[in-house]
């Protein structure tokens, strides 16, 4: 029987998890994720005004020579444009800024209301590799939101589990990626509409044995302008919050990064993500806004699963 | 006479002249070239940074399309989760 160790505390904006399998390496773990998530941090926050993606966009247009991470967080973000048709966008920075997410989420108000502005598009972006050198033009924001944590969740596993012995489990806002062996069962999770609930919210409890595992959600992260309350999600060609067909998207994949981008983008396609979902083999559970479930490609059916 | 055969002269050693410098400038430059190899500045206008192309993968590290997993989820045996999955 394995004892499973974990650790929890916050960083990002949000609550990260560590567990590991072999309770004696749970302290050299934890370490390694603090090291990836105070880089990922000082790379990709919008909300640091000496984070590199804070420079870059108030470059004016003027090329940026970046570290290997932002540009491998870069390539992330433009790979996830390109995998979903633009549905995800890292040009989305100034949508999210002008409806009114520009401050640590904990920190918004309710404000005026807003006139949307659609993103500039992924495909203005300028990635020199070879001399690390990344260009947007004036006037575009990037923003990593929707692949940094898992990025860095990845990496963070990958790290970790590379020094210790047995498997690792790192979740950075319910977003989680795995390394190494998995405890005999596999890492029991528990998916639900927000990440900070308790074990027991309605749900399902899934085991995973390896890869990652992503949950996208309208649920949370919302705010009012004027008399509209806002989500998270933004529609790149509008620059406004998706309309909710599912409210609340899991998606397993072979990395937190590829899990990520799937359950976003399932919530910004609504009825049509089912059918990108099942061809690209992606087990998902997707939960409507009328709290109805639907399970695909191998995702355990809800009766077999509860708890 | 004697003056055109000087004018002559003259006109021969200007020209060997600028012969022999050109010589010596086009040697110069091809052995500074193979001394110091070229770097691009950071400053270098975009037109000349590479643009990532749209049809490419920007993501060295990463495939060309949404990787499934090896394996699905599956019923645990377990029964406490260890972390919950939800927006953040």
């Amino acid at each position: 029987m394995d004892s499973i160790r974990s650790a929890t505390w916050r960083a990002l904006g949000t609550t990260v998890v560590v567990a590991v399998s072999e309770p004696e390496e749970l302290d050299r773990a934890c370490d390694t994720v603090r090291g990836v998530l105070c880089e990922i941090d000082r790379a990709c926050s919008r909300f640091r005004e000496d984070s590199e993606i804070s420079r870059l966009n108030a470059a004016g247009g003027r090329p940026v020579r970046v570290s290997r991470l932002f540009l491998r967080a870069t390539r992330c973000a433009l790979r996830s444009a390109q995998l979903t048709g633009g549905d995800l966008d890292p040009t989305i920075g100034s949508s999210i800024r002008v409806a009114g997410y520009d401050r640590d989420f904990a920190a918004i108000r309710a404000g005026a209301p807003v006139r949307f502005r659609r993103a500039a598009g992924w495909r203005c972006v300028q990635l020199d590799e070879a001399n690390a050198v990344v260009r947007v033009p004036a006037g575009v924001e990037l923003d990593f939101g929707a692949t940094a944590k898992a990025l860095a969740a990845d990496i963070a596993a990958h790290g970790v589990g590379e020094q210790i012995d047995g498997g690792v489990l790192v979740s950075i806002g319910g977003d989680l990626a795995t390394a190494g062996t998995a405890p005999t069962g596999g890492w029991s999770v528990r998916v639900t509409d927000d990440h900070a609930a308790a074990a027991d919210a309605p749900g399902q409890t899934i085991a995973l044995r390896s890869g990652g595992l992503a949950t996208s959600s309208t649920t949370v992260r919302r705010w009012k302008r004027g008399s509209s309350e806002l989500h998270h999600i933004l529609d790149p060609a509008t620059g406004a919050p998706v309309t909710e067909y599912w409210r609340t998207v899991s998606v397993a994949a072979a990395c937190c990064v590829d899990a990520n981008i799937a359950s976003t983008t399932a919530i910004i396609r609504g009825a049509s993500a089912l059918d990108w979902l099942a061809d690209a083999g992606l087990p998902a559970r997707l939960v409507g806004v009328d709290g109805a479930v639907t399970v695909l490609a191998g995702w355990p059916q809800e009766e077999l699963a509860a708890v | 006479m004697a003056r055109d055969a000087g004018l002559a002269r003259v006109s021969s050693v200007t020209r060997w002249m600028m012969a022999g410098v050109a010589t010596v400038s086009g040697g110069l430059a091809l052995l500074a070239a193979s001394a110091f190899h070229g770097r691009a500045l950071a400053s270098t206008p975009a037109a000349t940074a590479t643009q990532t192309p749209a049809t490419q993968s920007p993501a060295s590290s990463g495939a060309a399309s949404v990787q499934a997993p090896a394996q699905a989820p599956v019923v645990p045996v377990q029964q406490a989760p260890v972390v919950v999955s939800g927006g953040s």
